[in-house]
């Protein structure tokens, strides 16, 4: 059963911006394009670009009308941490596809958990993840792995320079004791988003990867 | 007990909230602080800032103004107000997270700001100092950018005798940063500690000084 699981990214973002992109094409990476479905995608040009690393709808996975008893949602609300037996009858993962807040608001639970009765909500422990990290547990999981057998970090920093370090407060599963983290992400933090940001703070508005490039990378 | 521990809380909140109102008023003259103090003839309120002239205005309409506020929203008695300029602005952690925060509005590239910021404050004299940018912008994750220089004292009595710290916020279209400035002061901290020379006696005497003075 658990071969035949679609992982499904609500994009519950205004924009697909650099860093939602390249935390999707991580997890992509990760469960490989056919078994990722990112639903919620507004945008024409968007929805073309995630094309080329997984299926898109436009539609809200709330809209599909999918059998809520086969949906399993990760929601760091739920009371209950995510277990391999949780896959037996489930057919859709779903993840909210949410740039977090620290501290956490909660959003995954308004915008999906609460607006889907039925459905069977897990947490991944007490800590945040990343879109592409939480993909990842879940998939560890599916193949047998507990939750507290999987390890992880919480916190993370990077080294820009002698004098400027980047902290990011969530937690990163390790993989051969390297945190998981595409390497384009921190390439862009460190160089890339004080342009974006300058740019986000003058216009008023985020841009798309729709503006930045034609092909994706 | 309970009538004077309120009386306590109570004024703590109303200089916080005086604080809040100053920082908002006078952002653009630098604002680095206040002090209040109450007089027989009304209250005494000093105003630190690295531009007293903005404080002041035109004419001295400014500061009338704030007065007229001053007494009206906060029930302040006769408020009488000295503004006095910071000598060093580079070594006030309030005047430069204001720095920061206003850079930041304009559209400044937020790390030119706080390496221009972090090089002015050690240019300055300080012993070190540590600027913390967080914040978070639609569709991008919360994070905080950490730069820092010198020495800096997180625990302690060198803390608390030594560090200057101030937080401030940049409320922008798209989020809000915000901005934690800490500068080590260049001041004589307690575990700075001297050792004299030691002075050898003369051949033959079969004796030693020295003096260790901390």
């Amino acid at each position: 059963m658990s071969s035949e699981v679609i992982f499904v990214i609500e994009h519950l973002e205004p924009v697909v911006s650099r860093w939602v992109w390249y935390e999707y094409l991580s997890s992509s990476r990760i469960i490989g394009r056919e078994r990722l479905l990112i639903s919620n995608v507004k945008d024409p040009r968007e929805r073309a670009i995630l094309r080329k690393i997984a299926m898109v709808s436009k539609m809200s996975i709330l809209k599909v009308g999918l059998p809520a008893d086969k949906m399993l949602i990760l929601d760091p609300k739920a009371p209950t941490l995510l277990r391999p037996d949780d896959f037996k009858e489930v057919k859709y993962v779903v993840i909210g596809g949410i740039m977090g807040d620290h501290p956490p608001r909660g959003r995954t639970w308004t915008l999906l958990t609460s607006r889907l009765p039925g459905c069977i909500a897990r947490n991944l422990g007490p800590h945040q993840f990343s879109v592409d990290g939480a993909v990842y547990m879940a998939h560890m999981v599916m193949h047998g792995y507990e939750v507290e057998e999987i390890p992880i970090r919480i916190g993370l920093e990077i080294k820009v320079n002698e004098f400027l370090t980047i902290e990011l407060p969530y937690a990163y599963p390790l993989i051969n004791g390297r945190p998981l983290i595409s390497k384009e992400l921190v390439e862009y933090l460190k160089h890339g988003i004080e342009e974006d940001e300058v740019e986000a703070i003058r216009s008023g508005r985020v841009r798309s990867i729709a503006e930045f490039m034609e092909e994706p990378g | 007990m309970v009538g004077v521990r309120d009386v306590f809380i109570k004024k703590g909140i109303q200089r916080m909230l005086i604080d809040r109102f100053l920082e908002k008023e006078l952002r653009n003259a630098g604002y680095a602080g206040v002090e209040i103090m109450k007089t027989p003839l009304g209250t005494r309120i000093t105003i630190y800032a690295e531009r007293p002239g903005l404080v002041i205005g035109r004419r001295g309409m400014n500061i009338r103004m704030l007065a007229e506020r001053l007494q009206k929203d906060f029930g302040i008695e006769n408020p009488q107000i000295d503004v006095i300029p910071v000598e060093k602005p580079e070594l006030n952690a309030k005047i430069m997270a204001l720095r920061i925060a206003r850079a930041l509005e304009r559209g400044v590239k937020f790390r030119r700001a706080a390496f221009i910021a972090l090089r002015q404050i050690m240019e300055a004299g300080a012993r070190g100092a540590e600027i913390v940018i967080s914040g978070k912008l639609t569709s991008e994750r919360a994070r905080y950018e950490k730069y820092t220089a010198g020495v800096l004292f997180k625990s302690g009595q060198p803390r608390e005798e030594c560090v200057d710290e101030a937080v401030t916020y940049a409320l922008l279209k798209p989020g809000v940063y915000g901005v934690k400035v800490k500068i080590v002061l260049p001041r004589r901290h307690p575990d700075d500690i001297e050792i004299r020379k030691v002075e050898i006696a003369e051949e033959g005497s079969g004796e030693q000084h020295g003096e260790t003075k901390s």
